[in-house]
């Protein structure tokens, strides 16, 4: 764990967040880096299930901060993301104090602190012992005036409340967003931000990933769940390709049924792991799984399983 | 070649390659370098990569790019980028833009021909920091004695509307074009008055030392001027500019300018400027906004002052740094609103550079 930014360095990123079961190379690690050393938010787009969200996850367990989390989605308007008034209790105390109190009186109190409801943006901005990690998840989802709105937040890390005033973050929090390219996420938000594009991993990267998610698993099944998860990402008739998130659960399962290699079968029964829509499960030529297996057997006939033994 | 000048031009290549990318990314870059090993490869390709490159789309075109520049630039001599800084001239990058199409086996050859237009650029910028110094003060007597021309008329302006620099630029180059003297035989004795408005946010960080050396050099060599500095609000800072000298005026501006750095609201702030100092504002004032025109804020209340200011001033100046960028094209949202009310748009480095100084206004720049 980590006491101050200060110390770290690009290997001892990697090595806390291997630490942690993340697979990190050399990009991943410098994103950080520099998101940290800079001190600027760090926009991570790329494929689903690609381990976007984790980053900020990880990040904020090894800087042992706070992670405060803004979900966006569609319609998500400014006030719920920063603060909402706690109607309910306003109108319990008018209703408590209405007889006793001169109106003003009690418009001053009840527009006070105390009756915030306080969204993320807020609770980020009124962290004070620690800068908090900052995670703008899926910001492709919210709309145009919502990133608009993001992009004056992440100048100032102030905001404002007409009854209470301008308040402004103590330590700017370590700021990540993800965004899955449902939309295009604005230029201005690209330009203010640091960058990283996370897409499916190597074959290499992939099968370190399955061995220390799922540490049980046999080699050259976990061998073998990568390979064949890759060449379905290859083809063509699939549209919502799986992700990291769709392999490790297909290990998962495999390892739950016992299994420690792939058979026609077991795939067929299991697919349903890996395609996730609807529309694939149905058009999915089922033959592929046994010319898929074929070609994973030639490979490792050819001793290329091996190589990451 | 510094890292510095090569990051510059690396970036360069990467926009005429069509990755988009502002001088605050290029800073960006720039600090991160400082704080990454630079003999480590891998650290270095993505740092740049992380500063730079803001789309995943552009992954491939950047590892090619990157290969291409930084690791064939290893291998240049020295000998031949002296060889290369006799060529002449260059028109624009399209070369480049060839040879990264064609295959790399081409080697030696390639480097040569790649390095070639952006090396000649870079040769100007190694001018010892006096020379400098007297560069921007002989260009602001000269751009004085231009203004002094301007002040009291209204200068109608051709190029309102759909003004291109690049035009006017290349009108001024060429020799034998139809040049027309500004006025020149009535000597006007300068009532003007310059008002600058500088814009300190962020992605104007890059050129802070430069900026101060300007304004004070302004100040002291035209005391008819008045100087502001905004990003999110407006300070007045004249008379902190003929208190002492240059290194002192610095630290003293620095700290009163708390906004330095921060975003920009230019309508706001010119707003301000509007409400707070309406005795400043007649015909004998003319209005030089430094600006790179990002972050504009209300975009509204920066067409409203624009429109108000421009029927109250002589003239109105807007000095964008990027326009000393290749292919930049003023095409933000707040350039496209402020444009039609300027009537001289040019480059913030008229006044570090000759050349540049005369590019925009050597030769006569026409108003018809
Ligand atoms: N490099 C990695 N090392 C270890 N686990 C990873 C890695 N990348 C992704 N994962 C795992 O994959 C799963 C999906 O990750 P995550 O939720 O972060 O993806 P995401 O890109 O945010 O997906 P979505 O687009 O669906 O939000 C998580 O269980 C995560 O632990
Ligand atoms: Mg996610």
């Amino acid at each position: 764990m980590l006491a101050k930014t200060e110390e770290l360095t690009v290997e001892k990123i990697i090595k806390f967040m291997e630490e942690r079961k993340y697979v990190t190379d050399e990009s991943i690690a410098m994103a950080i880096y520099l998101a940290l050393t800079l001190k600027k938010p760090l926009l991570i787009e790329g494929e689903a299930g690609c381990g976007k969200t984790e980053i900020a996850k990880i990040l904020s367990d090894i800087l042992d901060t706070e992670l405060i989390r803004l979900q966006c989605y569609e319609g998500l308007d400014v006030n719920s993301a920063i603060y909402e008034w706690d109607y309910l209790r306003q109108l319990l105390k008018i209703r408590l104090e209405e007889s006793k109190k001169k109106p003003e009186e009690i418009e001053s109190s009840i527009f006070s602190e105390r009756f915030l409801l306080k969204r993320p943006l807020l609770k980020a901005v009124l962290k004070e012992d620690k800068e908090p990690v900052l995670l703008i998840d899926e910001i492709d989802r919210a709309d145009e005036e919502f990133e608009g709105f993001l992009l004056e937040f992440l100048a100032e890390f102030q905001v404002t409340i007409p009854e209470i005033g301008t308040l402004r973050a103590r330590k700017d929090p370590i700021v990540i967003l993800t965004s899955n390219r449902t939309r295009e996420i604005g230029d201005g938000i690209r330009r203010r931000c640091l960058y990283l594009y996370l897409t499916y991993p190597t074959l290499e990267k992939e099968v370190k990933i399955v061995r220390l998610k799922s540490p049980n698993i046999n080699e050259r099944l976990s061998l073998q769940i990568c390979r064949f998860v890759k060449k379905l990402r290859e083809s063509d008739e699939i549209i919502k390709k799986p992700g990291i998130s769709e392999t490790l659960d297909w290990a998962s399962s495999l390892t739950l049924l016992h299994k420690d290699s792939l058979d026609i079968e077991t795939v067929q029964k299991t697919l349903s792991c890996l395609l996730k829509s609807s529309q694939d499960v149905k058009r999915f030529d089922y033959t592929r799984i046994k010319s898929i297996l074929d070609e994973i057997e030639e490979n490792e006939s050819k001793g290329e399983f091996n190589r990451f033994l | 070649m510094n890292l510095k000048e090569s990051l510059t031009d690396f970036s360069r290549l990467l926009r005429q390659e069509g990755i988009k990318l502002t001088v605050a990314e290029v800073l960006d870059a720039a600090r991160a370098l400082s704080y990454i090993d630079l003999m480590d490869r891998g650290q270095f390709y993505h740092s740049l990569r992380i500063t730079l490159v803001k789309k995943g789309e552009f992954y491939e075109l950047y590892d090619r790019l990157f290969r291409l520049f930084w690791e064939k630039r290893l291998k240049i001599q020295k000998e031949k980028i002296e060889s290369i800084n006799q060529i002449s001239s260059y028109e624009n990058l399209s070369e480049i833009k060839e040879y990264i199409n064609k295959n790399e086996k081409e080697g030696e050859e390639v480097t040569l021909t790649l390095y070639s237009p952006i090396e000649i650029k870079n040769i100007k910028i190694l001018n010892p920091k006096d020379s400098y110094r007297k560069e921007i003060q002989r260009n602001i007597r000269r751009f004085k004695r231009f203004l002094a021309t301007l002040a009291g008329r209204r200068v109608k302006s051709a190029i309102r509307g759909d003004i291109d620099p690049r035009k006017i630029l290349r009108k001024n180059l060429g020799y034998g074009g139809e040049l027309i003297k500004v006025v020149k035989k009535r000597k006007v004795k300068s009532r003007a008055k310059i008002i600058l408005l500088c814009d300190v946010s962020g992605s104007m960080d890059g050129y802070s030392d430069y900026l101060v050396e300007l304004l004070y050099h302004f100040k002291n060599s035209l005391h008819n001027t008045e100087v502001f500095l905004f990003s999110t609000n407006l300070i007045r800072i004249t008379n902190d500019l003929s208190q002492g000298s240059i290194d002192y005026v610095a630290r003293s501006i620095t700290k009163r300018a708390s906004i330095w750095g921060s975003g920009t609201k230019i309508g706001y702030c010119l707003g301000l400027f509007v409400k707070r100092y309406p005795e400043l504002i007649d015909y004998n004032s003319i209005l030089v906004i430094v600006s790179d025109g990002w972050d504009v804020g209300d975009i509204d209340e920066l067409k409203a002052n624009l429109r108000w200011l421009k029927e109250r001033v002589s003239s109105l100046v807007w000095l964008n740094p990027l326009l000393d960028i290749q292919d930049y094209k003023p095409e933000t949202l707040g350039m496209k609103i402020a444009l039609p009310y300027i009537d001289i748009f040019a480059s913030l480095s008229i006044f570090k550079d000759s050349k540049i100084y005369e590019k925009y206004f050597g030769k006569a720049i026409r108003y018809s």
